[in-house]
């Protein structure tokens, strides 16, 4: 965890400065967070339904994968990495197609 | 890895939730999609209220106008990846997609975000699969914005 992954700026026209958010990415969903300012990522900021305020939360972390996961990830209790699931969606394709087609079909006959 | 940027836009005459989308083309060559940033804002006037941004994954496409990538670098070749903006019905999956950023702000904000390298949102080398952004509740309001991806 530590470093932030992301970054949110937003300018509103009532608030004098601009608003800004560092965040972090779900290993598991990618679902963007964002992280409490000097908590080292271990805080996450949850939206609510008004606009600039959020609640507080404990971070997540998966000790399998050894990533930041959100909240409702962390509340299945499994471990799905991204890359996994992206990898898992591609095979669903390639059982389709076969491999000689699946080929072609990423490389668009080039 | 060649990056792309696709500016979108939505006009007040429809009522839909999804402003713009992305996904892997159906029949072509077929890439995953980084998204390094995306950013958008209402271009209504003095339209006060809440805005609830969300950009979900979708596994089919809606119907809209189709806009072509425009490379960052003219060298690089054209996209594989299809854009559609202006849409005027919703993809069937936006609804209930996966949701991977949600932020409410006020109608009169513009926002940004921007992921580090490494960090970006990935969408599957798979036919019409991809992200799109737009709105948590349908709006007919006005909206225009950006999509920064590599492939």
């Amino acid at each position: 965890m530590g470093r932030a992954q992301g970054y949110f700026r937003a300018v509103d026209p009532d608030v004098r400065h601009p608003i800004e958010y560092d965040s972090i990415q779900c290993g598991h969903c990618q679902k963007i967070v964002f992280v409490k300012p000097g908590s080292a990522s271990t805080v996450y900021l949850l939206p609510t339904e008004t606009p600039g305020v959020h609640t507080e939360a404990p971070g997540a972390f998966c000790g399998k994968c050894m990533t930041a996961i959100c909240i409702p990830c962390h509340e299945k209790g499994r471990c799905t990495p991204a890359e996994l699931w992206l990898e898992q969606q591609e095979k669903a394709i390639t059982r389709k197609l076969g491999w000689g087609r699946f080929y072609q079909y990423i490389t668009g006959g080039r | 890895m060649p990056g792309y940027m696709v500016p979108f836009t939505k006009t007040g005459a429809d009522s839909v939730l999804e402003v713009a989308e992305l996904y892997a083309a159906p029949s072509t060559g077929i890439r995953r999609t980084k998204w390094y940033s995306f950013g958008i804002a209402c271009t209504a006037a003095s339209n006060d209220g809440v805005h609830q941004y969300v950009v979900r994954r979708i596994t089919n496409t809606g119907t809209g106008t189709v806009t072509t990538p425009a490379p960052l670098d003219v060298a690089d070749a054209v996209s594989f990846a299809i854009s559609k903006h202006l849409i005027t019905v919703d993809a069937a999956s936006f609804a209930a997609g996966v949701e991977l950023y949600r932020e409410p702000l006020n109608g009169r904000a513009s926002w940004q975000w921007n992921a580090n390298p490494g960090r970006e949102l990935v969408t599957p080398a798979t036919a019409t699969n991809g992200c799109g952004i737009g709105l948590s509740a349908a709006s007919a309001s006005t909206y225009a914005g950006n999509i920064g991806f590599e492939e």
